[in-house]
């Protein structure tokens, strides 16, 4: 008899935790606002790194999409957070952020993410209206197979961000947009919703809303940013 | 932890704790139970798997306690088997225990600020349970988790039918206020025109969250199968280390299973 325990075929894989990151770098970024996002993804990384190790039963992969005039790949296929290494993206252009939702929809359907994926997690960062057809392309990303069960966060750079879009990409009824009103916020949001969502992923709930405690969070931040008087961007 | 208890149907299992959990210091939060055919009372099988988040602080006594209701009814009304009778009574018991252990095991502070909605969360758990004898084979399921029988050289079947989709870890429970209604049963009733299952494999979702997609796991059951069948001391005595090397390289889960199978006609 074959031992139980000879286990070379097993098809045994961790599942999937596919963090993607939408990044504006429309014009309205240029200057100490993309300067601040690259400082935080550089800072961020090797956090993100820290808390994969810390759940190795977990195979976390990053992409990162950049939108302005176009919307692109700046990390194109899921690599493994150990092996991610941050490259400074630049401003300059529109805010297609219509394009980027089609381009994170496609990302989400079955055949690019097969096997057993736990729910993705979308952080999407902007700092001003969307420029192209955004309701078009939120249609075509909640239409793809993942995007309802992602964990769907967002930043908002600076006071002209388009609250109501960002919430409409979010939908979820008290998790709300972060506020980045200077750099601080933006560093300290980004490590949040990159390492946040990854430390729950793998706890079974019958909580009636998991999303609930990253909810909380956002409430928070809602109140700390109210009290925030040095708004600089 | 296993043990094999000696039959016409031959029931075990082994539980692991899970390497997050080692990590984390949380207990085993599945539970398991087998019984022993014994004159009238049917072979029993349950497994159960306490949810990890932090509001379930008290899962792994409501995994503990789901088994024995479970075993404790079905080997008394294995022969009235009409499933949601079955269930609503499993039920009924799991929540008057749970009550119990609440009274007995008052929550300190630190725990109180954990509860919230519905009142018996602290101990939720999910709940799979077979109670088999000469003549009727009875399934229950809340919950994730796997429960498939095996008839001769055929496929692999899932006995139950999938509940509604969840998103992520989120999973039916015995805490919810309407458990009743995400239970899922079947009773089948055994005659000659019908093949019988000879295999029953249970198993808290750990196992199956570490294969790479439902066919590799079927494939994995069905090769536990010919090992149980073909010396069955043999694959009680290496389930534990399976499962370790299955949470490990997998789900990093709590990981549990018991299975049956028929030796005789």
């Amino acid at each position: 008899m074959t031992s139980l325990l000879n286990m070379d075929q097993m098809g045994l894989a961790r599942r999937q935790l596919h963090v993607i990151l939408a990044l504006d770098c429309s014009g309205s970024m240029q200057g100490d606002r993309i300067a601040s996002l690259n400082y935080a993804l550089r800072t961020t990384l090797p956090e993100l790194r820290k808390v994969a190790e810390e759940n190795p039963e977990i195979d976390v992969r990053l992409r990162v999409l950049r939108f302005s005039t176009e919307a692109e790949w700046h990390v194109a296929d899921p690599v493994p957070v150990a092996q991610a290494r941050w490259t400074d993206l630049a401003a300059g252009g529109e805010t297609s952020m219509g394009a980027a939702l089609r381009v994170i929809g496609k990302a989400l359907s079955a055949d690019a993410m097969p096997g057993r994926q736990l729910p993705p997690v979308i952080v999407m960062a902007s700092d001003g209206y969307p420029t192209d057809d955004w309701e078009e392309g939120l249609a075509a990303f909640f239409a793809s197979d993942h995007a309802a069960s992602a964990t769907r966060l967002a930043i908002a750079i600076g006071g002209e961000a388009d609250f109501e879009v960002l919430e409409r990409f979010i939908r979820h009824p008290s998790l709300r947009p972060l506020r980045a009103n200077n750099a601080s916020d933006l560093v300290r949001h980004i490590k949040w919703a990159t390492t946040a969502p990854v430390k729950t992923a793998s706890s079974p709930t019958n909580a009636p809303d998991p999303l609930a405690p990253l909810a909380q969070r956002t409430a928070q931040e809602a109140a700390r940013a109210k009290d925030v008087s040095d708004i600089i961007w | 932890m296993r043990t094999e208890v000696r039959t016409r149907w031959r029931v075990g299992g082994a539980s692991v704790r899970g390497p997050s959990h080692v990590r984390s210091g949380a207990p085993n939060q599945d539970a398991w139970l087998c019984l022993d055919e014994d004159g009238a009372r049917p072979v029993v099988a349950a497994v159960s798997d306490g949810h990890g988040a932090a509001p379930h602080f008290r899962s792994h006594t409501g995994a503990a306690i789901a088994v024995r209701a479970a075993a404790a009814i079905m080997e008394t009304q294995i022969n009235d088997a009409d499933g949601a009778d079955m269930a609503s009574a499993i039920l009924n018991r799991w929540r008057a225990d749970v009550r119990a252990d609440m009274a007995a095991h008052p929550f300190s502070d630190a725990e109180y600020a954990l509860v919230g909605e519905p009142p018996l969360a602290p101990y939720g758990a999910t709940l799979i349970a077979a109670g088999v004898n000469a003549g009727v084979l009875a399934l229950l399921q809340i919950g994730d988790g796997d429960l498939l029988l095996g008839y001769g050289d055929a496929p692999i079947e899932r006995a139950l039918p999938l509940g509604p989709a969840l998103v992520g870890e989120q999973t039916f429970s015995l805490c919810q206020e309407d458990a009743l209604s995400w239970f899922h049963s079947a009773v089948l009733w055994r005659d000659a025109e019908r093949p019988w299952p000879d295999f029953v494999f249970m198993a808290t979702d750990g196992v199956s969250k570490s294969f790479q997609d439902d066919s590799a796991f079927r494939a994995e059951v069905a090769r536990l199968r010919a090992s149980a069948f073909a010396d069955w001391g043999r694959f009680l005595a290496e389930a534990p280390d399976w499962l370790s090397t299955v949470s490990s390289r997998g789900s990093g889960d709590d990981a549990t299973l018991c299975v049956a199978i028929r030796t005789a006609p």
